[in-house]
């Protein structure tokens, strides 16, 4: 597991002081709004709509039990009982006071933790794939690469002050659950045929109100080079990227503005002048990486569990959540299992504080005293043995986080909305509710199979509308919430972005809206087709032909 | 983006003003706030003072600049209201939501603290947009 050292311990307690005494400075007045905004917007405070909002960084999403009970004292103590899980593998508090931030910090850094790279125009909190180090279709750990590349983002002299956030995803596996390509730079872990590891490097993706799907750049940058080429790419985007229009400042922007071939020439030729420097990775820096990530002490165990195969045939509920939501382990004997955060009529991504306790203690029993937040807004538990499921399940069942819905149609993923972002034109929340109550029927979930739908409160797509395979867009029109559909989006290896199927719907249409969608796909499909193989077969039209039948 | 400019310069050149109240955050807790008909600064959005004319709408707006100046208060910005039967009311979908509080969580928020209040049906009710004259909130 990720090890905090002595260094970040210094960096993360000075900055905790700082803050408090930039908090007592700006309540004395000695700093004006506009002067203490950005030094918030670095601690992860922002302003939101009914209150300060915390975010709290969660590297890679992984988190200790001691961190978990940690987060969940900070709901209790400073906030309203609960937190919310986001699609960057962190956790915000709605309610927090200014007064508390500089204690609440402090609570964190007690347990190696920070807000540090959850807001401003810096490189942000990296992500990864949710099943690095224990899933059987990686090649490596990608949270080693991961983790490399907090160290050189973190604070970074030359890349504080970017035209825009800029966001970098890493996976290892064959299988993208990191959403690489719709980052500002995509990494993806490949072995050559000597067995070398290296690189595939994308940049350019992003979601917002103009989506991108990531260029590869470089197919194979050697191991060593990550650091140099990811600055490489930096420095060009620093030097280039737009500061004068917020809204095309992205990378995204500039890619498309400058062509993938001339965008990739400047950096290859930074990269030429860069790729000796210090910024090399030493093999034993590597290696000393890796040793955070060295895999825990697993039992030897046998690959079938007999009290496992009686329980599957003894409980049919229990047997379907393993069905759906437990992946298989690398390692004999264990497997991976997913806590869906979107219980029936519940808010994704929300857990209580009294939740939060209880994951620890499942976290210690069942799977190593470590448990991950998935860009779903999910939770994993990474080391299950498969003779401890069962026991697992019972207490996800005592918590109601045993929905089994990983992807399907009721596992979505939805931005805060309107209910509390101050960014927002609609709600996204109450759509997804209903939409949790319209389909929670699980033999017709199943049967309509894998299906991604995501919601955003708008434009900016936080909440990944149009990575969705049926995306959801809340626009206001004349303070009317209405919701805009696309279809065919894609998050995976074969990334695609959605396509607007028609005119927007009302609030109090867009549940049916989506029944439609969903029964034109049965209807179309052939065999076993996923909704997103149906729909780059038929195309928007037989949708959009019953969608708007009677218009 | 919201046409605010335009409606604003419509409004004047009919001599049409319309009804304001001035909204802002609490500097110690982020909690949303109105300016009250004595000076002050009150939670709830039916005792804030309102406006009813350019030239009190930028008395409240100078007073509103006192409280940022003495840190009190941030964000301060004037929203439209509606004053039927008697209560003050905002227009917006999104000053009903700062009114009350998020809508999937009614325990939380101002509508937790004052009960009866509720008005989950107001922002889709009005046919207007006002969203006030807030600064774009960039902190996405």
């Amino acid at each position: 597991m990720y090890r905090y050292d002595e260094f970040d311990h210094v960096v993360v307690t000075e900055r905790v002081e700082q803050f408090r005494n930039q908090v007592t400075r700006r309540l004395k007045g000695e700093l004006s709004t506009d002067e203490f905004r950005p030094l918030r917007l670095m601690n992860g405070l922002y302003a939101q709509l009914h209150a300060y909002m915390l975010r709290v960084a969660i590297p890679y999403g992984t988190l200790s039990s001691r961190q978990v009970r940690m987060l969940a004292h900070i709901a209790r103590k400073y906030d309203k009982g609960y937190g919310h899980f986001t699609t960057r593998q962190n956790i915000q508090y709605n309610w927090p006071k200014l007064l508390d931030v500089p204690d609440i910090l402090a609570d964190l850094a007690s347990v190696e933790m920070h807000a540090i790279q959850t807001s401003g125009n810096c490189i942000r909190n990296v992500t990864s794939d949710q099943y690095a180090g224990v899933s059987a279709d990686e090649i490596v750990d990608s949270r080693v690469y991961a983790e490399i590349l907090r160290q050189w983002s973190t604070f970074h002299p030359e890349f504080t002050f970017l035209p825009r956030k800029f966001k970098i995803a890493v996976t290892a596996a064959a299988d993208d659950r990191a959403a690489v390509r719709f980052h500002d730079i995509g990494v993806i872990v490949h072995k050559n045929d000597k067995g070398e590891i290296g690189f595939e490097v994308m940049a350019g993706g992003g979601m917002g109100r103009t989506p991108a799907v990531a260029p590869t750049l470089n197919k194979f940058v050697p191991e060593a080079d990550l650091l140099s080429y990811c600055e490489a790419i930096l420095r060009v985007y620093n030097m280039l990227g737009r500061r004068d229009n917020m809204f095309k400042a992205r990378i995204k922007i500039l890619v498309m503005a400058t062509g993938v071939e001339n965008f990739t020439k400047l950096v290859e030729d930074e990269f030429a002048q860069i790729c000796d420097t210090a910024l090399k990775l030493p093999d034993d820096e590597i290696a000393r990486i890796r040793a955070y990530f060295a895999p825990p002490a697993y039992e030897g165990l046998a690959a079938n569990s007999k009290a496992f195969d009686a329980q599957m045939l003894k409980d049919k509920a229990f047997a379907t959540w393993v069905e759906i939501n437990v992946a298989a382990h690398k390692q004999a004997g264990y497997a991976i299992a997913t806590a869906s955060l979107k219980p029936i009529g519940g808010v994704p991504g929300d857990c209580t504080a009294e939740q939060m306790d209880v994951i620890a203690d499942l976290t210690d029993q069942y799977s190593l005293g470590e448990v991950r937040v998935t860009h779903e807004q999910n939770l994993v538990f990474p080391y299950v043995r498969k003779s401890d499921l069962f026991a697992l399940w019972q207490g996800l069942v005592r918590l109601g986080l045993d929905n089994p819905n990983l992807d399907m149609i009721t596992d979505i993923i939805a931005c805060p909305g309107l209910d509390y972002c101050g960014l927002a034109t609609a709600r996204s929340i109450p759509v997804a509710q209903r939409l949790g109550e319209r389909f929670q029927d699980l033999k017709r979930q199943r049967d309509i199979g894998e299906l991604r739908l995501n919601i955003s409160g708008c434009i900016n797509a936080c909440g990944h509308h149009h990575a969705g395979n049926i995306g959801i867009l809340g626009v206001d029109k004349q303070n009317q919430e209405f919701y805009q559909v696309t279809l065919g989006g894609h998050d995976g290896a074969d990334a695609s972005i959605g396509e607007i199927v028609g005119p927007s719907f009302a609030s109090d249409r867009i549940i049916d809206a989506v029944e439609t969608i969903v029964d034109v796909y049965i209807a179309q499909r052939q065999g076993k087709e996923r909704f997103i193989d149906t729909y780059r077969r038929v195309g928007v039209k037989p949708f959009k032909e019953k969608l708007y039948a009677a218009h | 983006m919201d046409g605010t400019p335009k409606k604003a310069a419509a409004a004047e050149a009919t001599g049409a003003v319309e009804l304001q109240v001035l909204t802002a955050y609490r500097l110690t807790d982020g909690v949303v706030i109105y300016l009250d008909a004595k000076g002050g600064w009150t939670e709830w959005v039916e005792e804030a003072r309102v406006s009813r004319t350019k030239d009190d709408a930028d008395a409240m707006t100078v007073l509103a600049k006192a409280g940022e100046a003495a840190h009190q208060v941030f964000e301060t910005y004037l929203i439209p209201v509606s004053t039927d039967g008697d209560r003050t009311w905002p227009v917006s979908m999104r000053e009903v939501m700062r009114a009350q509080g998020p809508t999937i969580h009614p325990q939380f928020g101002k509508q937790a603290m004052r009960a009866g209040r509720i008005d989950a049906t107001a922002h889709a009710g009005s046919k207007r947009t006002g969203r006030g004259e807030r600064k774009e909130n960039r902190e996405g």
